[in-house]
């Protein structure tokens, strides 16, 4: 279990608690985060505070799960900080996501 | 000492405590029973030196008779009596010989017949007419076998003294014996003595002093008879003494004392014919009393003898049969228990030495060895199967050694491959460049190429597949392919970001996305644009040592089919270089966790301006491998430095 879940404002709240999401961590947090987002309202904010390591494996196992929301849903990330926020600023991560500093920003956005 | 020793030992002293218990008891059986045999033959001498001092006597008055002229009887017939009675004697010696030691006996009895012969000589030479010289004869006769019979009396009680019986019947039946013997003796004295002296009345007061020793001496010899303790003789032998005592002390003393007493006054009372039958009534009973104890103890020795033959017999058997239960002992505990138990022990250590297909003896057997042994045949299937399943592990091992070279052979093979794929470093086409190309394992997700375009300028390209290892290769191998075909074949008007979007548009979906730097430089005026896709920034790096990145990002390639990309345009003045990397190089983590990071990396290449483009590459893969601590990666690494094409300085 790397992740928790909450739900706020009618969002769903992941938040990440393995430090690390890379090769081989990456299929298990696809797995799981795809099993809670499953039959969900569709609006998710992947919290990533905890994390401080994202490889490219990770940044695929992340997209996929935006993939899996489909047109309908939407996703928003908060609290990438440091590493994390460098791979998301070079890869251009904030034209598929939004970035926010903390999940109750996300949350508002996700409303707005 | 072994359990076998400890057994055998310990029976062995059993059997011998046994064997010595009972071979002590037949020694002393031996012992008894030749001690009774000895006894026998001492009695049986005994008996016929009595019966020839009886005879001897019998002949002595019947000569003396004669000789005195009282009796003219035949002498040939008591004489004949003697001599049966001193051969006899003779034989019961030399029977005797096997058990006693005779031979003196013998010869004494053989010196008293040659002595009897020569007084009958004289006896026989002596003058027929009755007068002083024929009395002398006679007395000296008298005398010469008185001493005879007392010669032959005492070779008796030699032998008695000799061989004397522990058991107090037979002593009392031999003293009983010798006291008839002796009171026979005297008894026979004075029947010759008195039958002498009723024929002639005046022989005087010596001869009848003679008679009343004689009578003395039987007297004490009854008496003596008497005072044995005889109550366990039987009553038989009571009777007898009784009878004898009686008729003494009825008929035959007064008989003696009323003629002594006449003879002393000079007058016969009795006729010779009476006396001599008085005292042969007399000696007729102590012989028949003698004869009956001689009996009573031939048939006690006899019952003696037969009595220890039989328990030596019955020791001897005891003792064979003690001989074969040891040896029963013996056989059953070396065959049954200590050989089984040394078999099953050595079944045992070969069992534990790994041979497996020793056989278990005594399986039928429904004792604690046959229980043994079966608990072996536990023990040996355990370890049959264990070793089976061994077995079937170390073929596991070796199929998955086997298959893991396999893989590891194709995995060298796909990296031989992979890496002839890779343009060949140096200066040969249009723009002049090296690399680094390190695979995490065998094969890369990276992949870069330097072609040269038909408009004369190059294009390159680096790749990063997102993940690594097999997967990763092979779609690296495939853009490798796709994108140097692209490169060659871009329509006439395309920019490279169009380029770019048209592949990415034609991703194939479920394929893993990559980072890519996609660029062209114009080879005369050093002038080129490249394409930034999710990778790292490449870096511009001036031969005065500024070093400047290039491009601020740019959406991954293949992630999304709709999207765009932007071209950032450089220029390489004479001796710049273009340094392209994967993330892998600024990834790679130390002991601690640590990221190399483009810091140091933008530190590194300052510090390495100074190096022709080899060095700088060798340079970085050094300080890489310093970095982690060995020249194992978590994830590839390629860098990829292209160098100002026309006016090299320092390549």
């Amino acid at each position: 279990m790397m992740l928790s879940e909450e739900t706020r404002d009618g969002v769903l709240i992941l938040r990440c608690h393995e430090p690390r999401i890379d090769a081989s961590h990456a299929p298990a947090f696809r797995e799981e985060v795809i099993r809670r987002i499953e039959g969900g309202p569709g609006l998710v904010v992947l919290d990533l505070s905890e994390v401080t390591f994202v490889d490219s494996s990770g940044l695929g196992a992340i997209v996929s799960c935006l993939k899996r929301l489909g047109p309908r849903g939407n996703m928003a990330i908060a609290g990438a900080r440091g590493a994390v926020m460098r791979l998301f600023t070079l890869t251009r991560m904030d034209k598929i996501f939004s970035l926010h500093d903390t999940a109750e920003a996300a949350v508002a956005r996700l409303n707005g | 000492m072994n359990i076998r020793r400890t057994l055998v030992a310990l029976t062995a002293f059993l059997g011998m405590a046994l064997l010595f218990t009972v071979g002590t008891q037949i020694n002393d059986q031996l012992a008894r029973y030749d001690q009774a045999q000895r006894l026998a033959a001492s009695n049986a001498v005994r008996e016929r030196l009595a019966v020839a001092s009886q005879a001897l006597g019998e002949e002595r008055a019947a000569t003396f008779l004669a000789l005195a002229g009282a009796s003219t009887s035949d002498l040939s017939e008591v004489r004949r009596r003697v001599n049966e009675a001193s051969a006899a004697t003779q034989r019961a010696i030399a029977e005797a010989q096997a058990a006693i030691d005779a031979a003196e006996t013998g010869a004494a009895v053989e010196r008293s017949a040659a002595n009897l012969a020569r007084v009958r000589q004289e006896a026989d030479a002596a003058p027929p007419s009755p007068d002083g010289d024929r009395h002398r004869i006679a007395f000296e006769w008298f005398e010469t076998v008185s001493d005879i019979v007392s010669g032959l009396q005492s070779l008796r009680l030699t032998l008695l003294a000799r061989e004397q019986a522990n058991e107090p019947e037979i002593a009392h039946e031999a003293a009983l014996r010798s006291y008839a013997n002796l009171l026979i003796e005297h008894l026979s004295r004075n029947r010759a003595l008195l039958a002498f002296g009723l024929e002639a009345p005046s022989l005087g007061d010596k001869f009848l002093d003679a008679a009343e020793r004689n009578e003395g001496r039987a007297e004490l010899a009854l008496r003596l008879l008497r005072d044995q303790p005889i109550a366990t003789l039987g009553t038989e032998i009571r009777a007898f003494v009784d009878e004898v005592n009686i008729h003494h002390a009825v008929v035959f003393d007064p008989a003696q004392r009323s003629i002594i007493a006449g003879l002393r006054r000079g007058e016969a009372l009795m006729v010779p014919a009476g006396w001599a039958s008085t005292a042969d009534q007399m000696i007729a009973l102590t012989s028949r009393l003698q004869s009956r104890l001689f009996e009573s103890s031939r048939a006690r020795l006899a019952e003696e003898v037969a009595e220890a033959r039989r328990a030596v017999t019955s020791w001897a058997i005891l003792l064979g049969l003690g001989v074969c239960a040891v040896g029963a002992a013996l056989l059953v505990v070396r065959q049954r228990v200590a050989q089984p138990l040394e078999r099953l022990r050595d079944v045992m250590l070969q069992l534990a030495d790994g041979d497996l297909s020793v056989a278990l003896p005594y399986g039928e057997r429904r004792d604690e060895i046959g229980a043994m042994s079966d608990t072996l045949r536990v023990f040996k299937a355990n370890a049959i199967r264990r070793k089976r399943l061994q077995d079937e592990t170390l073929q596991l091992h070796a199929k998955l050694h086997d298959a893991y070279g396999q893989l590891r052979r194709d995995l060298e093979a796909a990296a031989v491959i992979q890496a002839s794929l890779l343009p060949r470093p140096g200066g040969t086409g249009a723009v002049a460049f090296d690399a680094l190309f390190q695979p995490s394992h065998f094969i890369a997700g990276d992949t870069y190429n330097v072609v040269d375009l038909p408009s004369g300028r190059a294009g390159f390209f680096q790749l990063d597949v997102a993940g690594h290892g097999a997967p990763a290769a092979l779609v690296s191998v495939a853009s490798h392919h796709t994108l140097t075909q692209a490169l060659l074949q871009r329509w006439r008007n395309e920019s490279l970001a169009e380029l770019a979007e048209r592949l990415n548009r034609d991703w194939p979906e479920g394929l893993p996305y990559c980072t890519m730097i996609l660029g062209e430089i114009d080879v005369a005026t050093g002038r080129g644009t490249l394409v930034q896709a999710g990778h790292p920034s490449p870096l511009l790096v001036g031969r005065d040592g500024a070093v400047v990145a290039l491009g601020t990002g740019g959406l991954p390639f293949g992630m999304l089919p709709d999207a765009d990309f932007e071209e950032t345009p450089f220029e390489m003045r004479a001796g710049d270089r273009l340094l392209i990397y994967s993330d892998g190089l600024v990834e790679a983590e130390n002991a601690h966790g640590e990221c190399f990071s483009d810091d140091r990396l933008v530190d590194l290449v300052r510090d390495l301006v100074g190096q022709p483009t080899p060095a700088l590459i060798g340079g970085i893969g050094k300080a890489l491998r310093a970095w982690r601590g060995s020249a194992e990666l978590d994830d590839d690494v390629s860098v990829l430095v292209l160098q100002h094409p026309s006016r090299g300085g320092t390549a």
